[in-house]
């Protein structure tokens, strides 16, 4: 799919590092970094006329991903930044688009992310006992060791499940093969699970994976 | 003869052994052989791996599919998890950039995923592939028993309105010589998502008012085509027991229900791995010997 003609005119301060568009009303820009949010948010929205549809944030063990949604002229763009952490600050674009105030607001108190220039300090949604709650936040920061673990053990057993000594006693007591036909076992190079893992960014995003995991 | 690659995924060979054992020798009554897929990855699983690192995750799909194309058969996936999974990285590589950036990861893998491998899930390709009289020939060992089914989430993401989806697993139990019981939560999830950020709400909220109209339905039984909700019925009922619940009903796959009907000793199944009493439900009802 072609990009829209005006790809070329994005000022270089947007730090568009990759562009796709798997469809003709629909565009995905990464920004290398959260900087570049005001240069992209100033383009679309003063001379691209576009219009804020909404920002949603997505929480992962390691970084969250912000997306800024625009409707440019019926094409949905995404603009998609990711905020590494521990890193808790995003800059606001509330000065640029004051739609955008009140959705920085409901990211701000649902999980705690502090959106640098917006202009109000206090809680406009959660209740005063509910203030320093973050609720959303809080749900995804006990899955952290469990996705690490999870990727370990995909990379070290092919499988999310290690195998256990149980299992294999009855596998063999009813005439199948101890271990099932997953890599490693069944596998010519164990190695390129965790070569795919480090290909994909995987390895970096998950520092505590290559010890756990090993090559 | 019916030649299917099996896709097993992780939970089956891992945690089910016994459903794997249903599979082979339910797949060799119905006369279609089985061929394994060898070096495959967990698919990866659609809730936590997928979450985290959608292009790792989509690289090994795509290693899964290239390794089926190379065997050239339909690919029998028997897990939901891993069929929604499949589907959806078959969807995503129809892109050809993102194919393109998939395959250049593979080729270290002497591997290339080209997008012609056909994936199938279990209900459809026993339904389809096979007339219920074929089933029925097969049946040596009926059992009125009176089976609540549950088909899970991740097949209901499909064309068919979700309530032909539930429709397809009912008929199969029925094919298998079971009486379906109605509880009117037959769409309701197993819980097993919610579990990973909360497991008391997802008791409280999934697993309970479900397995609480399942008994109230007179059911004696459950049956799944998921290994991951099977799982997740058998470990909530555990737990529920613990807080008071009498609630003990055996969870089976479906392949192991029909494994059973087809003349197969509960004792040579390995359901001794299952949490719930399928093991002693099912030497009940079907004996010991074969």
């Amino acid at each position: 799919m072609n990009e829209p003609a005006f790809m070329n005119q994005m000022p270089a301060e947007a730090n568009v590092v990759s562009a796709s568009m798997p469809s003709a009303n629909r565009l995905f820009l990464e920004l290398g970094n959260p900087a570049g949010i005001a240069a992209a948010m100033g383009f679309f929205t003063e001379v691209q006329k576009a219009r804020l549809m909404t920002i949603t944030c997505f929480e992962t063990p390691a970084f969250f991903e912000m997306l800024h949604h625009l409707d440019d002229s019926g094409i949905v763009v995404t603009l998609r930044t990711i905020l590494w952490k521990p890193a808790n600050a995003f800059p606001s674009v509330a000065a640029i688009n004051p739609a955008a105030e009140l959705i920085e607001h409901e990211i701000m108190e649902l999980y705690g992310i502090i959106f640098e220039g917006n202009p109000r300090p206090e809680n406009m949604i959660l209740t005063d006992e509910w203030a320093k709650l973050t609720p959303l936040r809080g749900k995804v920061s006990q899955l952290d060791a469990r996705m690490d673990g999870n990727i370990a053990t995909i990379i070290e057993h092919g499988s999310t499940t290690a195998p256990s000594k149980r299992v294999m006693k009855v596998r063999s007591g009813m005439g199948m093969p101890e271990g099932p036909p997953l890599c490693p076992l069944k596998c010519p190079g164990k190695e390129i699970i965790f070569t795919i893992a480090e290909d994909s960014g995987t390895v970096s995003r998950h520092p505590n994976l290559k010890k756990e995991a090993g090559k | 003869m019916k030649r299917y690659i099996i896709y097993l995924g992780c939970m089956i060979p891992m945690r089910f052994p016994s459903v794997e054992k249903s599979a082979r020798l339910v797949f060799a009554d119905l006369g279609a052989e089985i061929v394994d897929l060898d070096g495959y990855t967990c698919c990866p699983d659609p809730v936590l791996t997928r979450l985290a690192e959608d292009e790792f995750s989509l690289a090994l799909s795509a290693r899964n599919l290239a390794l089926a194309e190379k065997l050239d058969n339909d690919l029998l996936v028997l897990c939901n998890g891993c069929f929604e999974t499949l589907v959806e990285a078959e969807e995503m590589l129809r892109d050809q950039a993102t194919r393109a950036r998939i395959n250049a990861m593979l080729a270290k893998d002497g591997l290339e995923y080209t997008g012609k491998v056909r994936i199938r899930a279990l209900i459809d390709v026993l339904t389809e592939d096979f007339r219920p009289g074929e089933i029925a020939q097969k049946l040596t060992k009926i059992m009125p028993v009176k089976v609540a089914c549950h088909t899970g989430c991740h097949m209901l993401r499909s064309p068919q309105h979700p309530k032909d989806r539930i429709k397809i697993l009912e008929d199969l139990t029925v094919a298998t010589g079971f009486e379906v019981a109605a509880y009117g939560r037959e769409l309701d999830c197993c819980g097993f998502p919610a579990s990973i950020a909360d497991e008391a709400m997802a008791m409280k909220l999934l697993i309970t008012p479900k397995l609480d109209a399942v008994k109230r339905s007179g059911a004696e039984a459950i049956t799944t085509g998921c290994p991951t909700c099977l799982y997740q019925l058998e470990s909530n009922q555990v737990a529920m027991k613990k807080l008071g619940s009498d609630i003990d009903l055996p969870v089976f796959h479906i392949l192991e229900l029909m494994a059973l009907s087809f003349g197969h000793s509960p004792e040579t199944m390995g359901l001794e791995l299952h949490r719930s009493p399928a093991k002693a439900f099912a030497t009940a009802r079907w004996g010991v010997s074969q």
